[in-house]
């Protein structure tokens, strides 16, 4: 399929077929005007079904309703009417999120969980309005169909804290590459090491691993990946492992 | 025809040069070099203003200059600037928030307002930022023309020469040069977004000259910016996107 590169300002009314059932999504980095669709952002032109957009990699998150996202809890704001308490999040967006220690499975006025500045939330984004900031919460939502209701108190939730590891910033590209079942460096790195990540596609990740040697080298190599192609990842991933290689020995022993 | 210092014909531009997210913290960045002229611009945003009494129904865009020219015309080029890409960042999408553009300028040579715009453009583009269109910068100088040197050429008759994208010595030459820079629209290169005059004023039979002028030199920025996102999406195809 010829790969179309669109700049901004760009008509490009003559790539977006018309199908006479429906009327075709503008999605991000397209506007329409006029009957005519024209670019707003650089990259590849994109079409998933009946939807269109710009495939493009940037570094900063916007909200959209749904999307699963790691925050960093900032400080207390005010206390919701029903006896909990709401807390400023960054989500790496253009403003930070809010977040009611109350929207936790199970949470009620006299069992909620404890909230200290620093701590990391892996959450999904409940509301955006254009007028307000973000809500985030950690229960379960629409899209989360067939996933068991655990509360928070269990660490067996879907949503809640995420505890110990190292957390750092992606572009949001490499983010949505790594939720891909597929994913190389994910795969790679599993076969020599036992580690947990989380993946929010607000562009932050969280490695948790045995050893913090091993969680730097899996950040490492995550991070590489996003420049290297499929080969080079493998063989970048094997050349950091050799380097631990010592370590996992014994740890195995 | 005449000879420049460095060998242009009067029409053509300096070698072209841009280097995409060459910074780690900005949300956008861009290397822009046109000849010995180089510009570094960071963008950061669209972010919330560190005043939250600031926020407007719009995005607001505030512009940063840091060059070594004196302060008057930073302020000059700064409020030039900052309409120029207001007018062209789509800021009903951004309500409540700021986009802040940083430019640095690291070697001056000439033609510093349409490197300082090129390099915000390429560092918006590199960021993400909605944009409406591209605006696209050209610089022309107007020489006033000796009696016994006047030829045969379209300005002939007008007493001037217009050379495109001066070098510093060019435009220091003589204190008598007019100097415009004109914004165009890249899709539409006969439209005039905006123009700044530096030197003596000029006449409106000038200023079209170097309207033409512009029109037939400003295609080749929008081609030059084509390549470079074209570059970067061929090689995100191999490394970055599984598919």
């Amino acid at each position: 399929m010829p790969v179309t590169v669109v700049l901004p300002g760009d008509d490009v009314t003559e790539n977006i077929r018309l199908n006479s059932k429906r009327a075709p999504k503008i999605g991000t980095g397209l506007r329409a005007e006029h009957g005519k669709v024209y670019g707003t952002a650089a990259g590849r032109l994109e079409q998933r079904s009946n939807a269109y957009f710009i495939k493009q990699s940037i570094r900063r998150y916007r909200p959209n309703v749904e999307d699963r996202v790691i925050g960093i809890v900032e400080d207390r704001v005010a206390s919701d009417g029903a006896g909990g308490d709401i807390y400023r999040v960054n989500i790496r967006g253009s403003h930070p999120a809010l977040l009611s220690n109350l929207s936790f499975e199970g949470a009620t006025k006299r069992n909620k969980p404890n909230f200290s500045t620093g701590m990391l939330i892996y959450a999904r984004l409940e509301t955006c309005a254009k007028s307000m900031d973000p809500i985030i919460s950690c229960q379960l939502g629409p899209h989360d169909v067939g996933v068991s209701r655990r509360d928070w108190m269990t660490n067996e939730a879907m949503y809640g804290e995420l505890k110990g590891g190292t957390c750092c910033n992606i572009s949001l590209g490499l983010a949505r590459e790594l939720l891909d079942p597929s994913n190389v460096v994910l795969e790679e790195l599993s076969r020599h090491i036992a580690f947990e990540v989380c993946i929010g596609v607000n562009g932050l990740l969280w490695i948790h691993s045995s050893r913090p040697e091993y969680s730097i080298l899996i950040q490492n190599a995550i991070v590489n990946s996003e420049v290297l192609t499929e080969a080079q990842v493998r063989g970048m991933v094997n050349t950091l492992m050799e380097t631990v290689a010592d370590h996992i020995e014994e740890g195995e022993e | 025809m005449v000879n420049r210092t460095d060998g242009r014909n009067e029409g053509s531009l300096r070698p072209l040069s841009c280097e995409l997210s060459c910074l780690y913290r900005a949300d956008g960045s861009a290397l822009w070099k046109s000849g010995a002229t180089h510009v570094l611009a960071a963008v950061y945003g669209p972010i919330a203003p560190q005043n939250m009494a600031k926020e407007e129904e719009e995005c607001i865009v505030s512009v940063l200059i840091k060059s070594g020219q004196s302060d008057q015309i930073i302020s000059e080029y700064k409020s030039f600037l900052t309409k120029i890409l207001k007018a062209c960042i789509d800021t009903a999408k951004f309500p409540r928030t700021v986009v802040e553009v940083v430019l640095q300028g690291i070697q001056s040579d000439g033609s510093v307002l349409s490197c300082l715009l090129h390099a915000a453009v390429a560092a918006l583009i590199d960021a993400g930022v909605d944009l409406l269109y591209l605006p696209v910068a050209t610089t022309c100088l107007l020489i006033q023309k000796q009696q016994h040197q006047q030829q045969e050429n379209d300005s002939s008759s007008l007493g001037v020469e217009i050379l495109l994208d001066p070098v510093a010595s060019e435009e220091g030459a003589d204190d008598s040069n007019s100097e415009i820079v004109l914004v165009t629209d890249c899709s539409q290169p006969t439209k005039i977004l905006g123009s700044y005059t530096l030197g003596a004023g000029v006449s409106l039979d000038h200023f079209l000259s170097c309207q033409q002028v512009s029109a037939q030199a400003s295609p080749a920025i929008p081609a030059f910016w084509r390549l470079a996102i074209e570059q970067k999406v061929t090689r995100e195809m191999q490394t970055l996107w599984s598919k």
